[in-house]
């Protein structure tokens, strides 16, 4: 066989494969679409390609007095933007100190943080709800943001701190010869420079309260102060009623706003993380 | 400094100790017991109720109805009792709840739920197998308000006559049962404990032993016997003739169903008004069918309030109770919102709902006790064991060794 | 100015009341400050404090009106409190110690700004780390302190605060879990699946998102961005909508999977849901294609890292694209990601969201305790919820932390970013 023959088959090969997950991906991703159309509640009786097309679940989140569909929506997005502000802030300074200064615990507090939260935590959820019922945080999206901030600090600083340290040194210590402050580094020079992993950051954090059903679950309780992901979750809870369409529906409005912004930020996200996971 | 970090070592210590010496001060410790007199306790301002998604609508009507009478302000949302044992001691929980009679064990050993002492004015006029059902050692915990059992739902273009017996229903199931083209003679849950509970234990059989009192004893399991083996074997039989597929669960059945596609099924009140609407007058509610000459018995479910041991305003939270199951009240509720009332005193006058009237009078209440949650799981897979050919007897003494062992790890002395 | 003999050791001595050391070394605008600070702490905490330790003890004394658990909790954060105190306290105690040494030394102290000028480049790491640190605490240390101290308690349904009140019993639960035979067989075989589901699952996680960074990197390929992008939609749609989407498509007898793909392309259906074996690859396919893009997004950005000169040398040596692979770019993958991909399959170990949501850790085997599918969170998650047993779940979730915190230990150890911070 000769080499071009080959090199042929091999391209057919990798588009063959591609072509395949591609397939695999978008299978479910269109039958929720699918599902989402079909006017009954049933899961069993909805079909992919619905013989008649109905937006009566999204009518209804939208528009049904019933509904809190756009209240969730409105406070997760209060989560989520003040949740991902905060964390770039608090990751980014972190990390500033664990890359460019010497302190007691720099050896090893990050990684003593990054595996103490191996340990799992479904029951430390009791904990947390004491805790934020001492300090008056219960039921409250406050108490919430701070929770989904906290835990976010040691996997961030991880890639934060790995994007800071491929910035050379030479750069911050000239302008401390210029007589530059230790803030004025910081803002004037690493933070322009690390655009890529600050955006990947602000997008992980952003997402973690679309995403997450467990935590709200715990510490929400009145359903005005539910976020999207707990709402969604209790339409196919039992004691709530069964209702997987309307889920789907759910499902869908969620999703592509988060996927859009996803696609949006894409190139930092390819650049951004994998500066900051790696060893540049 | 070593020596300096161990001498404050040491003086935190001894810090410590004493302070774990001290505690709070507490001079005389009032552990409020209910105070027994007859006055009436001042109203409050407002009381808090925990609903379900699926009453909330009623509720808050019927609050709003209290409202008008007593000028007591009443709010009702949808809350989780299983948050009561952090909620109601953290002053965020309800002043009454709405549960089902199966959990009053368990809530009344986390301490959430306050025992109810009323007269038998009060009491007149409920069902005694619901109040029956909201009783724990003895204590009534809840005040009963509807109730839900099992009945044989069918189609009556396909079904004209009610099955009598469970051979009947065997004969449509062999007539109508066509799988390729999705159309069954009868479906049941086959895996659910809950649908099964009646034919298993329709001759012998039962869950817990009951002693003269009443109580449940953990260690007599009756399910076993002889009759729930052949119970078992009814079981298996559907699925090995190809009557029942093996992974039927209520989704598909209820949908299959309301297209038409299926002779019978055994379902609840709950599902009743989706059906009426896709099935119309084709619909008909029988009580179950007999086996081997006798009823079958099926789950009686109740729902109703408890009021919580952390209420404030028991006197209150317990008279609104009382009247969200009153009986004009309980009569809005079944004709508005099709729940059966926990009431002797209120008729039920609509033909679908009088065959879960008639199957009622033979269920009996699930067991209440925390140890009934170790039943579930086990049965659950014992009955799929069954219906994947395996034999019954071994499968059902694994299942019931198995609860046992449970039971016992659940650390409970009684 | 400073004229009078200081003594090191009566600085120290005198210090034991905050602020005291200081105002013997002169140091006035400081003495002041630490003593109010001290009294303040002492005044505003000392109730606290009180009943933390006092409950931490005892665990309460009367049941209903004290609740075990949150007396636990104000210990524990009473101890973190303390915790924190000493550490200032030591800092006041060398503070004030070593500014008398150099009094001592006759160095001259510096004045108040130079003072602060000093302290800010010095204090300025702990300033911005402070803040985190504080949160870290309450969020990520306390919970698990409260989890470790709850596995040394009694608490299951029937003796559950409020109603009673916990006590101590040492290692109890950690030996019923060993002698117990029922705790043992289950914890045995939960255990090893727990493990063959980690490995198996995040290794061919990695595997297609490394096998697809190389074929889409690969310059034949057109149309990258087109492909990069449908590649990581799966981690853009919530991962619990996905599951239990999943979970509708693999049922049985009328999942879309059966239905619409394998009867009529293949005459079989497969019962994924009621198989242990069929719902374990199933589960374990679910996870791939959840967890790939991330590890794919990482791979394609090293993969455009790795310098082309690299692979010309190779191609004038007349390497295969095989032995290209495992020279070139393999280790060159791995060894950036180490620290990632040990959270991978961190993160798989406690994947509970995935087992939960897809059948609940079914479906049932004979003979066996927990479901064919339930690793250990999952079956945590059960005790916790279902069986309110709090007390044996903690103990589990401690052996479970234990295990993986070992594991990531060791293998942190190894990677370049750890060593490099030595």
């Amino acid at each position: 066989m000769s080499r071009k023959n080959k090199s042929v088959l091999q391209v057919i090969g990798m588009y063959a494969f591609i072509g395949a997950i591609i397939l695999a991906i978008l299978y479910p991703l269109l039958w929720t679409i699918g599902l989402s159309l079909n006017p009954g509640t049933s899961l069993y009786a909805s079909s992919m390609i619905p013989d008649n097309f109905s937006f009566v679940h999204y009518k209804w989140l939208f528009f049904d007095p019933a509904s809190d569909y756009l209240l969730w929506y409105k406070n997760t997005l209060i989560v989520a933007v003040i949740t991902s502000i905060s964390a770039v802030v608090f990751v980014t300074l972190i990390a500033y100190a664990f890359s460019r200064y010497h302190f007691i615990g720099k050896k090893n507090g990050l990684y003593t943080f990054l595996i103490l939260q191996m340990f799992p935590v479904l029951m430390s959820m009791v904990a947390l709800y004491i805790l934020l019922n001492m300090v008056g945080l219960l039921d409250t999206l406050t108490g919430l943001i701070l929770i989904y901030i906290g835990g976010a600090i040691p996997m961030n600083v991880f890639l934060v701190k790995g994007y800071f340290d491929t910035i050379p040194k030479e750069l911050d210590e000239a302008a401390k010869m210029d007589g530059a402050g230790h803030f004025r580094i910081f803002f004037t020079i690493m933070l322009p420079l690390a655009k890529p992993i600050l955006a990947v950051v602000a997008l992980f954090n952003f997402m973690t309260p679309f995403m997450d059903f467990i935590l709200p679950s715990i510490i929400l309780r009145s359903p005005e102060k539910f976020t999207l992901a707990l709402g969604l979750f209790n339409f196919i809870n039992e004691q709530f009623g069964n209702n997987f369409t309307r889920f789907a529906a759910g499902a869908v409005l969620i999703a592509v706003p988060i996927a859009a912004v996803f696609l949006f930020l894409q190139r930092y996200l390819i650049s951004g993380l994998t500066s900051g996971a790696t060893k540049g | 400094m070593l020596k300096n970090n161990l001498f404050f070592g040491l003086s935190m210590f001894c810090l410590i100790i004493l302070l774990s010496a001290c505690g709070p001060q507490r001079d005389n410790v009032e552990v409020e017991e209910g105070t027994v007199n007859d006055e009436i306790p001042e109203k409050p301002e407002e009381l808090n109720v925990w609903a379900w998604d699926n009453v909330l609508e009623p509720l808050k009507m019927l609050a709003e109805k209290y409202t008008e009478e007593t000028g007591i302000k009443v709010n009702v949302i949808v809350g989780d009792n299983a948050n009561l044992t952090l909620d109601a001691p953290a002053g965020k929980g309800p002043d009454i709840y709405y549960e089902t009679h199966d959990r009053m064990g368990e809530r009344y050993v986390q301490g959430v739920v306050s025992e109810l002492t009323l007269t038998d004015e009060q009491l007149s006029g409920y069902q005694e197998s619901a109040l029956e059902g909201f009783t724990y050692e003895g204590e009534l915990l809840g005040i009963p308000s509807s109730l839900e059992t099992i009945g044989l739902l069918y189609n009556k273009s396909l079904i004209p006559e009610a099955p009598e017996t469970v051979e009947e229903l065997n004969n449509y199931a062999e007539e109508l049962t066509n799988p390729s083209n999705d159309e069954y003679g009868f479906l049941t849950i086959t895996s659910d404990f809950y649908f099964m509970y009646p034919f298993l234990t329709s001759g012998n059989g039962y869950v817990f032993g009951e002693d003269e009192q009443g109580s449940y004893n953990t260690s007599d399991i009756g399910l076993t016997e002889d009759d729930v083996i052949q119970g078992a074997n009814l079981v298996y039989s559907w699925h090995e003739d190809g009557f029942i597929p093996e992974s039927i669960n209520d989704d598909i059945m209820s949908s299959l169903f309301s297209n038409g596609q299926v002779g019978a099924i055994t379902s609840g009140p709950w599902a009743v008004e989706g059906f009426r609407e896709s099935l119309g007058d084709d619909l008909a509610i029988a009580p179950l069918p007999t086996y081997n000459g006798e009823h079958l018995e099926s789950f009686l479910g109740v729902k109703g309030f408890a009021v919580s041991e952390y209420s404030e305003n028991k006197y209150w939270a317990t008279d609104l109770a009382l009247f969200m199951t009153n009986a004009e009240n309980s009569q809005t509720m079944f004709e508005d919102y099709n729940l059966i009332p926990a009431r002797t005193d209120v008729t039920v006058d609509d033909e679908l709902y009088e065959g879960f009237q008639e199957q009622i009078q033979f269920a009996s209440p699930m067991p209440n006790i925390p140890e009934m949650a170790q039943v579930w799981d086990p049965m659950e897979d014992a009955l799929v064991f069954i219906s994947q050919g395996d034999d019954p007897k071994a499968v059902l003494e694994e299942a019931v060794d198995y609860i046992k062992a449970q039971i016992s790890l659940m650390g409970g002395s009684n | 100015m400073v004229q009078h003999k200081i003594n090191p050791k009566v600085v120290a001595l005198l210090s034991v009341i905050p602020g005291f050391g200081q105002l013997y070394n002169r140091r006035f605008l400081k003495g002041i400050s630490f003593f109010i600070i001290f009294i303040a702490f002492i005044t505003f905490f000392y109730q606290f404090l009180n009943i933390g330790y006092w409950g931490l003890f005892t665990l309460g004394e009367i049941p209903k009106l004290d609740d075990s658990r949150v007396l636990l909790a104000q210990g524990i954060i009473s101890l973190i409190i303390t915790s924190i105190a000493v550490t200032f306290y030591i800092l006041n105690l060398r503070d004030a110690h070593k500014d008398a040494v150099k009094i001592q030394k006759g160095i001259m102290p510096k004045s108040f700004r130079e003072n602060f000028n000093d302290g800010w480049d010095k204090g300025f790491p702990y300033m911005l780390v402070g803040p985190g640190l504080f949160i870290l605490i309450f969020v990520v240390v306390f919970p698990l302190l409260f989890m470790v101290f709850l596995a040394f308690t009694d608490y299951n349904l029937f003796n559950s605060p409020p109603k009673y009140l916990l006590n101590w019993v040492g290692f109890e639960n950690f030996i019923s879990l060993v002698a117990v035979p029922i705790w043992r067989s289950t914890f045995v075989s939960v255990f090893s699946w727990t493990i063959i589901w980690t490995l198996v699952a995040t290794t061919l996680q990695i595997a297609l998102a490394l096998i697809l960074a190389i074929f889409v990197h690969d310059s034949r390929i057109k149309f990258k961005k087109l492909i990069r992008t449908l590649l990581i939609l799966p981690w853009a749609v919530p991962a619990f909508v996905t599951i239990l989407i999943f979970a509708a498509l693999f049922n049985n007898d009328f999942g879309a999977i059966n239905n619409d793909i394998l009867i009529p392309f293949f005459g079989e259906a497969i019962p994924w849901m009621t198989d242990p074996f069929w719902a374990k690859v199933a589960i374990i396919g679910i996870q791939i294609w959840v967890g790939f893009p991330f590890v794919f997004v990482i791979f394609t950005g090293i993969l455009q890292s790795i310098s082309k000169d690299m692979y010309e040398a190779a191609d004038i040596d007349g390497a295969t694209s095989w032995q290209k692979f495992r020279k070139i770019t393999f280790p060159h993958v791995m060894f950036a990601t180490a620290p990632i991909l040990i959270m991978q399959y961190a993160g798989n170990f406690n994947n509970f969201n995935i087992i939960y949501l897809f059948n609940q850790g079914g479906p049932a085997v004979r003979g066996e305790n927990a479901g064919g599918t339930d690793i250990l969170i999952s079956w945590v998650y059960n005790l916790t919820f279902e069986a309110q047993n709090y007390n044996m779940a903690a103990a589990i979730s401690i052996i479970i932390g234990l295990v993986i915190a070992a594991f990531a230990f060791f293998q942190f150890r190894r990677t370049s970013s750890y060593k490099e911070e030595m």
